[in-house]
C-alpha cells in the first residue's frame, strides 16, 4: 500500500460526493433493495432495463447507479431468506438455513441486524481491498483456467455436504441429484440434448428460480399450513427484541471477520465466487464451532459469516473488471457493456486515464454501503412487524410475488409448472429427511465442474495429470482431501458418542 | 336460472367494459394505439438484449407509446421467434434477433423448427452488422494471419482454438477447411472464459465478436489478426479483411434485423421501417452502434428479405460442411 | 426377518434408487466418450449409478439403524398450493394478471380448512392492485394485464 492510495481515494470521494452522484447512488441502492426483496426480479434484469436509460447520464453517475443496484440486491436478498425462507438468489441460500430458523424463534430482528451490519463491514472492507490490492489480485485471478475451475468445483461440492444438519449420506445423495438436474439441457461440448424429453422450456437447462422457489419457498408455505391453525404463523410472534443483543454481537464478530476475508478473496474468481464464498464461510463456522449441532437450528454465526462473505465478494467481484476488463459474472458483463457504451474501454487504462472514474466508483461503493445500512436498519422494524400479520393473509401474498417473479423472468407458463413440480419433489424429500441446500449447490456447481473437466481433458489431450501438474489446481485438490477428512472423521466420532449415550 | 342470468349479464358487462378499454381493434392509421412488445429469444443482460433495449428505448418517442422488451429465452432464440410468428399480426409484437442465427442457421441446426423463417414473418428492417475477429495471445510470436496459418499447419491437431456458440463453431470449421489446418475445437460457455485460457497459453487462437475483442485489443491483452469478413470493416478499420490477410473464400458476419408476424398490414410495416431508418440515422445511435463494435445496416423490408434468403443458403452449406448435428 | 427401523431412510432410498435408475436408463443413448474426449453420456451415467449406490446404503441403514418416521402428512395444503400454482400458470397467459392474481388468492385460501371467502376476495383485490402498480407500472415487467394480448 502506498501513500498515493489516500490521494487517489480523495480524488474518488471528490467525484462521488457530488450531490448528483450521491442521488444516483441512493437511487441504485433503493432499487437494488427493492428487487432484492421481491423474489424473482434480480439485479440482472433490472440493470439490463436501466442500461438504455443510463445512456443519457454521465458515465460515473450511470456506473454508480448500476453498481448500487447490484450490491443493494445482495443486501435485500438476505431479507426474504430470513423472513420467509425464500432465497432471492444463489448466494443467499445459505442464509436461509439458519436465518429463517432464527426468525421462527422470534429472532428475525437479530438475524436481519447482524446480516446488515456484517454486510456493511464486509462491503467497507471489500472496497478498501479493491483500492489497495486490485491489480495484483486480478492478475492472480487470470491464473484460474479450466483445470483450476474443475478442482475448485470439486472442493465446493465436497464442502456442500456440510450444509446439511442431518444425515451426511442423504446430503451426498442430494448433491448428486442436484448435479443430475444441472446436466439437463443442451450439452455445451456437443450441442446434444440431455434429459430434455423434447420439452422446450428446459432446452437450455432448468432455470434456477423455479427450482429454488419450489423447493424452498413453496415447501415452506406447505409446511406451515400443515401446522394446526394456532401455530400457523410464519414465525414466532413473541418477538424477542428487534435488535441483536450484546451476546449476538459477541458471537458474530469473529464470523464476520472470517466471512469477509473469505468473500474478499473468492469474489475475484470468475464464475460462482460469491456463492462459493457464502457456503465456504458457513462450512468454516460450522467446523470450528464448539457445538456444531446448533447449526441449522438458528445459529447466528451461520448468518453473520455467509452474509459478510457474499457481500465482500460482491464488492471484490468488480476487481477483474475494473483493473483488467475481465467480467467475472453476468452482472459484470453488463457493467462492462455499460462502460463500453459510455466510451470507456474497461481495463487497466481506466485507472490511469480516468482516475476520477475508477476511484469515484470505488468511493461510491463505500458510500453506497453506508446508505444501505441507513436504509436497511430502520426497515428491520417494519419487516419484523410485517411478520405479525396473520399467516392466512401473508402466504397468498408470498405465493403471488413468487409466481410473478418466476413468470416474468421468461414469460412462459412452463416455468410455473416446473415450480409446481419442484414444490412436490421438495416436499417429498423434506418428508424423507433430505434437505434442499446441498441439492441447489450441486445444481449450480455441477455444470461448471463437468464442462471444465471435459474442457481440461481436451486441452491436455486426455492427460489427467493436468490437474496435478498445475500448482493452483493441485493445491485445491489437496484442500479437498483435507476437507473430506474433516467431514468424515468428526462424523465417525459423533456416531461413537451417540452410541455411548444410548 | 335467474341467478345464472344475472351472473351472465354481469360478466358480459364487465367483459364489454374491459374490451372497451383494452381491446381496441387495430387500424393502420391509428397504429400504435397501445404498448408495443419487442420479443427477444435471449436472456436479459446478453448482447442481444442490450441491443434490443437500445432500440426499444429509441422507438418509444417515435411510437409515442411504451415499448417493452420481453425475454423468451431458449433453443438459440427459437422460442422467442416462435412467439412472434404465432402472435397477432397487428404490429404490437415484434422480433429483434441476430438474423444469421435465428433465421439463417437455426433452420439447418434443428430438425423441427417451430416456425418458418420465410413464411411466418414480415421483414421490417435490417438493423446492424457485427464483425467477428481472429485473435491470439499478445505474448504469442504470431503477428499476422499468414503466420497463424503456418503455425497451425506445423502444429497439426495438437493446436487448439476456443469457440462458444454456433457462429464460432461454424466459422472455426470454415477456417480449417479453407486453410487446410487441423486444430481441435474446444467449446466454452462464454468469450471471457476463452480469452482467459488463451492468455494462459492453453489455446492457440480464438474467434470472437468485435464487441468483446476490441477493448482488450486496445489494452494489449489480445492481438487481433483480421476481421472475419472478406473486406475491411468500419468497426476496426486498421485490421485487414480475410482476403487481404491471405485467406480468400472466408466472409462471415453477424447481423441483426426486426421482424413482425406475417400478414401484418403493409402500412404498419412501412411505418415501423421508417422509425428504424430514423433511429439508424441519428448521431447518438451511430455512436452507440460504433461503441459496441458494430456498424449500422439500414434498409427496406425487401433488403432484409433478400439478405435473409441469401444468408440462409450460405449458412446451410456451411453447417452441412461442418457436419454439425441436427437437434 | 427384516424390520424397517427408519421409514424416512427407506423412503429416501427408494427415491434415490428410482431416480438413479431412470437417469442411467435415459442416458443410455448418450455417448460415453473416451479418455481424450469425455462424451455427453459419461457424467450422467456415473452420477446415476452413484445415486443408486447412495440409495442402497440408505436402504441397508433403514433396516439397521433406528430413525424418525415420515410424520403426519396432510395432503390438503400441498394439493391446494400446487393446484393454485397450476391454475395461475393457466390463467396468466390466457386471462391476464388481474384475474390470475384474484384466482390465486381465492384458491390459495382453501389450502387452510377455515376459509373466509369475503376476506380472501378482499385480500385478492388489495394484492392485485399492489402487484399491478408495483410490477407492471413500477418495474415495467412484461406481464399481460388482461386477456387481450
Amino acid at each position: 500500500m502506498d501513500l498515493d492510495l489516500f490521494q487517489h481515494l480523495a480524488t474518488g470521494f471528490g467525484a462521488a460526493l457530488s450531490l448528483k452522484n450521491i442521488g444516483f447512488a441512493l437511487l441504485g441502492c433503493l432499487l437494488g433493495t427493492l428487487v432484492g426483496v421481491l423474489p424473482g426480479i434480480g439485479p440482472i434484469p433490472t440493470i439490463a432495463m436501466l442500461l438504455p436509460i443510463s445512456f443519457g447520464l454521465e458515465p460515473l453517475s450511470a456506473l454508480i447507479m448500476l453498481a448500487g443496484i447490484y450490491y443493494g440486491a445482495q443486501y435485500g436478498g438476505s431479507t426474504t431468506s430470513i423472513l420467509v425462507n425464500m432465497p432471492g438468489e444463489a448466494s443467499s441460500i445459505v442464509t436461509c438455513i439458519d436465518g429463517h430458523q432464527m426468525a421462527k424463534q422470534g429472532r428475525a430482528g437479530a438475524a436481519l441486524g447482524v446480516a446488515a451490519l456484517g454486510s456493511f463491514f464486509a462491503g467497507c472492507f471489500g472496497t478498501v481491498f479493491i483500492a489497495a490490492f486490485g491489480l495484483p489480485l486480478a492478475i492472480f485471478a487470470l491464473r484460474f483456467n479450466s483445470p483450476e475451475y474443475f478442482s475448485l468445483m470439486i472442493l465446493g461440492l465436497v464442502t456442500a455436504t456440510v450444509l446439511a444438519h442431518g444425515s451426511v449420506v442423504k446430503a451426498i445423495g442430494m448433491v448428486l441429484v442436484g448435479l443430475m438436474l444441472g446436466i439437463v439441457g443442451t450439452d455445451v461440448d456437443t450441442g446434444l440434448q440431455r434429459y430434455t424429453f423434447g420439452i422446450s422450456a428446459i432446452w437450455d437447462g432448468i432455470d434456477f428460480l423455479p427450482l429454488v422457489i419450489g423447493m424452498f419457498g413453496i415447501v415452506e408455505i406447505v409446511r406451515n399450513l400443515e401446522q394446526p391453525a394456532a401455530q400457523q404463523i410464519a414465525v414466532n410472534t413473541r418477538i424477542k427484541g428487534i435488535w441483536p443483543t450484546r451476546k449476538d454481537f459477541r458471537d458474530s464478530w469473529r464470523p464476520v471477520l472470517r466471512g469477509t476475508a473469505l468473500g474478499s478473496i473468492l469474489g475475484i474468481l470468475p464464475g460462482g465466487g460469491a456463492l462459493l464464498s457464502s457456503f465456504a464461510s458457513y462450512t468454516v463456522e460450522k467446523k470450528i464451532a464448539k457445538n456444531p449441532s446448533r447449526f441449522g437450528k438458528g445459529a447466528i454465526e451461520g448468518v453473520a459469516g455467509p452474509e459478510s462473505a457474499n457481500n465482500a465478494a460482491s464488492q471484490t467481484s468488480f476487481i477483474p473488471l475494473l483493473t483488467l476488463g475481465f467480467p467475472s459474472n453476468a452482472i459484470m458483463a453488463l457493467m462492462m457493456g455499460a462502460m463500453i457504451i459510455h466510451g470507456i474501454e474497461p481495463g487497466s487504462a481506466v485507472m490511469t486515464k480516468r482516475p476520477d472514474l475508477f476511484w469515484g466508483m470505488i468511493a461510491s461503493m463505500w458510500i453506497g454501503n453506508l446508505m444501505l445500512l441507513v436504509i436497511n436498519l430502520p426497515l428491520i422494524g417494519i419487516w419484523v412487524r410485517l411478520l405479525s400479520v396473520p399467516y392466512r393473509l401473508l402466504y397468498p401474498a408470498i405465493l403471488l410475488f413468487c409466481l410473478i417473479g418466476v413468470y416474468s423472468t421468461n414469460t412462459t407458463a412452463a416455468q410455473l409448472v416446473l415450480t409446481a413440480a419442484f414444490a412436490v419433489f421438495g416436499y417429498v424429500m423434506f418428508r424423507l429427511g433430505c434437505e434442499p441446500a446441498p441439492l441447489v449447490l450441486g445444481f449450480i456447481l455441477g455444470p461448471l465442474m463437468e464442462e471444465n473437466l471435459r474442457r481440461s481433458l481436451v486441452l491436455a489431450r486426455g492427460d489427467w495429470m493436468i490437474f496435478i501438474e498445475r500448482p493452483i489446481s493441485a493445491t485445491l485438490l489437496l484442500l479437498t482431501v483435507i476437507v473430506l477428512g474433516l467431514i468424515i472423521f468428526p462424523q465417525l466420532r459423533r456416531k461413537r458418542e451417540e452410541t455411548f449415550q444410548e | 336460472m335467474k341467478c345464472f342470468n344475472i351472473r351472465w349479464a354481469a360478466t358480459r358487462i364487465l367483459a364489454l367494459l374491459l374490451l372497451a378499454g383494452f381491446g381496441v381493434p387495430t387500424h393502420a392509421q391509428e397504429y400504435p394505439s397501445k404498448d408495443i412488445r419487442i420479443v427477444i429469444g435471449f436472456a436479459a443482460g446478453t448482447g442481444v438484449d442490450v441491443i434490443a433495449r437500445f432500440f426499444a428505448n429509441k422507438l418509444q418517442p417515435l411510437a409515442g407509446k411504451p415499448v417493452i422488451v420481453e425475454n423468451k429465452v431458449g433453443a438459440i432464440g427459437n422460442i422467442g421467434a416462435e412467439a412472434v410468428a404465432r402472435a397477432r399480426p397487428d404490429g404490437y409484437t415484434m422480433l429483434i434477433a441476430p438474423g444469421n442465427s435465428t433465421m439463417a442457421s437455426n433452420p439447418h441446426l434443428f430438425k423441427k423448427l417451430p416456425f418458418d423463417p420465410a413464411k411466418d414473418f414480415a421483414p421490417v428492417s435490417p438493423l446492424l452488422r457485427l464483425a467477428f475477429t481472429f485473435g491470439v495471445a499478445p505474448s504469442s510470436p504470431i503477428k499476422s494471419m499468414q503466420e497463424l496459418v503456418a503455425h497451425l499447419k506445423a502444429k497439426g491437431d495438437k493446436a487448439s482454438y476456443g469457440v462458444s456458440g454456433p457462429f464460432q463453431t461454424v466459422s472455426g470449421h470454415l477456417f480449417k477447411t479453407v486453410t487446410e489446418t487441423k486444430a481441435t475445437a474446444v467449446r466454452y460457455r462464454s468469450t471471457p472464459d476463452i480469452h482467459r485460457d488463451l492468455l494462459a497459453g492453453l489455446l492457440d487462437y480464438m474467434i470472437a465478436d468485435a464487441p468483446y475483442t476490441l477493448a482488450p485489443a486496445k489494452e494489449g491483452r489480445l492481438r487481433l489478426l483480421a476481421v472475419a469478413t472478406a473486406e475491411r470493416s468500419s468497426v476496426a478499420p486498421d485490421l485487414p479483411g480475410m482476403r487481404e490477410a491471405g485467406v480468400p473464400g472466408f466472409d462471415l458476419s453477424s447481423w441483426f434485423g426486426a421482424w413482425l408476424p406475417a400478414n401484418t398490414p403493409p402500412e404498419i410495416v412501412a411505418k415501423v421501417n421508417k422509425w428504424y431508418g430514423t433511429i439508424l440515422s441519428q448521431e447518438d445511435s451511430k455512436a452507440f452502434i460504433k461503441s459496441i463494435g458494430a456498424e449500422p445496416f439500414p434498409g427496406s423490408p425487401e433488403v432484409l428479405r433478400a439478405h435473409t434468403v441469401s444468408e440462409t443458403a450460405k449458412w446451410g452449406k456451411l453447417i452441412r460442411d461442418a457436419g454439425l448435428p441436427q437437434q | 426377518m427384516l424390520r424397517v427401523k427408519s421409514p424416512q431412510d427407506l423412503g429416501a432410498a427408494l427415491v434415490f434408487i428410482a431416480f438413479g435408475l431412470a437417469g442411467a436408463c435415459f442416458a443410455k443413448d448418450l455417448a460415453l466418450g473416451s479418455g481424450f474426449r469425455i462424451g455427453p453420456g459419461y457424467f450422467p451415467t456415473v452420477l446415476s449409478w452413484m445415486i443408486v449406490g447412495i440409495g442402497v446404503i440408505l436402504a441397508v441403514r433403514s433396516v439397521a439403524i433406528d430413525g424418525p418416521g415420515i410424520g403426519d402428512v396432510r395432503l390438503r395444503p400441498l394439493l391446494f398450493i400446487v393446484g393454485t400454482i397450476l391454475l395461475f400458470a393457466a390463467l396468466i397467459q390466457t386471462a391476464g394478471l388481474v384475474i390470475a392474481s384474484l384466482a390465486l388468492t381465492v384458491t390459495a385460501a382453501y389450502a387452510r380448512r377455515e376459509v373466509n371467502l369475503a376476506e380472501a376476495l378482499l385480500l385478492g383485490a388489495g394484492l392485485t392492485v399492489f402487484v399491478v402498480a408495483a410490477f407492471v407500472y413500477g418495474l415495467s415487467q412484461p406481464l399481460p394485464l388482461w386477456w387481450d394480448r
